[in-house]
């Protein structure tokens, strides 16, 4: 099993995770979103030319700022937006399940971001839990919730924390 | 392109009969009107910007619906939080937490990145 980008020939209809938001984004969205840079889209597959994914996550920068200014932080940090990488979405396919596909991906994404982020500012990777499965999930991983009660969840890591465990 | 519809629900109706009347447009005019302004507010939405009206006062009022929230899919990526979640962020990329066993395991394997551009 590889980790590559999303291509045009793999095939996006009739995904399904079990998760009907996951699937019905990359029917649709996942092509346009990568092919227009809105997001990257990274797809598991058994070899490097099969079409048949077996699962994808997407990846994008964003921010992570406070609702309010902030009151004050540890200096030298800003109060307001601070950049980040998101994994926004995350899906194995029902039926593969159990082969630690979706760790795969975890794993590639943060280290994708983290390579990323020593040519492009990112103080850390912002997951979305669904579930409290997922956010459990996450929560081993050492994402911390930066929200409660709301769903899906935003979950923290900070890159210091990602380069202390590759290295 | 020609782009036809039916409006059956009552207040469907009512409602487009209303903004003729006020805005005294056809039909036709009224559909490029509402696209015309659709199309803003998606913008704005990929953009990140929010869609609101401002009363005299400065008192705002916020615009969503589950299709322009669509939108946000496709912007980039604002994550607010609480100031005190948002501290707590700060205090993280301060001093980062030790990594967990599992992380540390996830991403222990030199050498195990497949990623490759396609």
């Amino acid at each position: 099993m590889i980790v590559r980008l999303l291509r045009e020939s793999d095939r996006r209809a009739g995904f399904e995770s079990g998760e009907h938001s996951l699937d019905d984004f990359f029917e649709r969205h996942a092509w346009p979103n990568h092919v227009n840079g809105i997001s990257r889209v990274y797809v598991a597959v058994e070899e490097e030319s099969s079409p048949d994914v077996l699962g994808y996550y997407s990846l994008n920068a964003g921010d992570i700022e406070p609702t309010k200014v902030a009151p004050h932080l540890p200096v030298p940090l800003p109060r307001y937006a601070m950049p980040v990488f998101k994994i926004g979405r995350l899906a194995v396919r029902s039926g593969v399940a159990r082969r630690g596909i979706g760790r795969r991906l975890l794993q590639h994404g943060l280290r994708t971001s983290y390579e990323l982020s020593q040519r492009v500012a990112a103080v850390g990777v912002v997951v979305d839990a669904l579930t409290p499965a997922a956010a459990e999930y996450y929560r081993k991983f050492g994402f911390t919730a930066v929200a409660s009660d709301t769903w899906p969840l935003p979950m923290f890591v900070a890159m210091g924390t990602i380069r202390d465990a590759l290295t | 392109m020609r782009l036809e519809t039916t409006i059956t629900d009552r207040p469907d109706i009512e409602r487009v009969e209303y903004l003729q009347q006020v805005l005294e447009v056809s039909g036709a005019a009224l559909l490029r009107e509402a696209v015309l302004v659709y199309a803003w507010a998606v913008g704005e939405r990929l953009a990140g910007r929010r869609i609101a009206s401002v009363g005299e006062t400065g008192q705002a009022r916020e615009f969503t619906s589950p299709f322009l929230e669509r939108a946000t899919w496709l912007s980039r990526e604002r994550i607010r939080v609480s100031s005190e979640a948002f501290t707590r962020v700060a205090e993280m990329v301060r001093q980062p937490p030790q990594p967990t066993n599992a992380l540390a395991d996830l991403l222990g394997g030199v050498g195990e990145s497949e990623g490759r551009a396609g």
